[in-house]
């Protein structure tokens, strides 16, 4: 158990070490922690399945103290910028008023190819077009582009628009009545019952979708295979 | 609750229990030990019911403790163990003193073993 307890610290800290140190471009879409996290479980996990020489109580302190180290590490670095920083690193920038750091392309063994491989796939043909590129420290590349090929918002154009934007709430899913959502909406049921009867329905089953947004517009979608 | 304190709880029972087990180990090995050096001292007398006897009550209080064993150990190792406890008390009926020496040695080591693979040291970590 001890051994068990130590070796998994250990392996925890030095792949963690390792994978700050191989940088960015080795993380993918998760930060550095997150990575560890999920790589060691899934590995550990699979030890006391398959092997049964080895008691299940191994695979439990292991996942429990990855895990535990994992929630400790997080509430540090929310409590401390630096360690934030040790920990998962800070953003890089490769791109900065259009000027291409060399240096930053090459700490972080960025090619040319590759970051105009991460601009074409922004939509990006032109690499002047860029102010910004900044490599975040999930490894993903983010760009700013010069206000001037900016798509223009509505507020460039000085021009009002209608806000519009609501989340629709979902009443019926399935044939199943969301009754939590319809309180939400402060409908009853009988209203809902009435919009399906204008639409043809004659109760919930019978429907395969059904949202209601903020401005009273309803999305309805009939439920295969029942009439 | 501050968050972190459920996290650092669980670390902190994990190495108690974790040293826990360490000690009860190594205590365990060290009884089993003994009663098997009894077994051994009356064997070497020619005294093959006392052996017998004694064997038969180490063999017992081992048999008491294999579901902890088996819970926190290696089970290659603890099955091995027990494949030798049954050795013995066969070499023990045939009263074959040479044969019974070696397998006791053997048990004793294999015991022995089983608190070593506990015992927080840097070279099991390692």
């Amino acid at each position: 158990m001890t051994t068990a307890f130590f070796r998994t610290v250990i392996l925890y800290f030095f792949i963690m070490t390792g994978l700050r140190l191989t940088g960015k471009r080795q993380i993918g879409e998760l930060e550095p922690s997150e990575l560890v996290l999920t790589m060691m479980l899934s590995d550990l996990a699979t030890v006391p399945m398959q092997d049964f020489g080895v008691p299940l109580i191994f695979g439990i302190i292991s996942i429990l103290t990855l895990l535990c180290f994992s929630t400790l590490l997080s509430h540090l670095s929310l409590c401390s910028v630096r360690f934030r920083e040790l920990l998962c690193g800070s953003p890089t920038v490769l791109i900065d008023k259009g000027v291409f750091l060399q240096s930053a392309l090459r700490k972080n063994r960025f090619t040319i190819d590759e970051l105009y491989e991460e601009l074409r796939a922004q939509g990006i043909s032109d690499p002047s077009h860029v102010k910004y590129a900044i490599l975040e420290n999930s490894g993903q590349l983010s760009v700013l582009q010069w206000p001037a090929y900016q798509p223009p918002s509505a507020d460039d154009l000085k021009r009002t628009v209608k806000d519009n934007v609501s989340i629709p709430t979902v009443l019926i899913n399935d044939g199943r009545l969301l009754s939590k959502n319809l309180q939400k909406c402060g409908k009853p049921e009988a209203w809902l019952a009435k919009e399906l009867k204008a639409r043809g329905f004659a109760d919930h089953r019978a429907v395969f979708l059904f949202t209601l947004d903020d401005h009273g517009n309803i999305f309805c979608i009939a439920k295969e295979g029942v009439s | 609750m501050k968050a972190w304190l459920i996290p650092t709880a669980i670390l902190a029972a994990i190495c108690a229990a974790a040293f826990f087990n360490c000690r009860v180990m190594e205590s365990d090995a060290d009884r089993w030990q003994s009663q098997l050096e009894e077994t051994e001292s009356a064997a070497l007398a020619e005294d093959w019911a006392l052996a017998r006897s004694t064997l038969s009550h180490s063999y017992a209080d081992w048999t008491a403790h294999q579901a902890y064993l088996h819970t926190v150990a290696h089970r290659d190792e603890v099955d091995n163990a027990e494949t030798m406890y049954r050795r013995c008390a066969a070499y023990s009926l045939e009263t074959d003193l040479s044969e019974f020496r070696a397998e006791m040695a053997g048990l004793k080591q294999q015991l022995r073993l089983l608190a070593d693979m506990e015992r927080f040291d840097l070279k099991n970590i390692l």
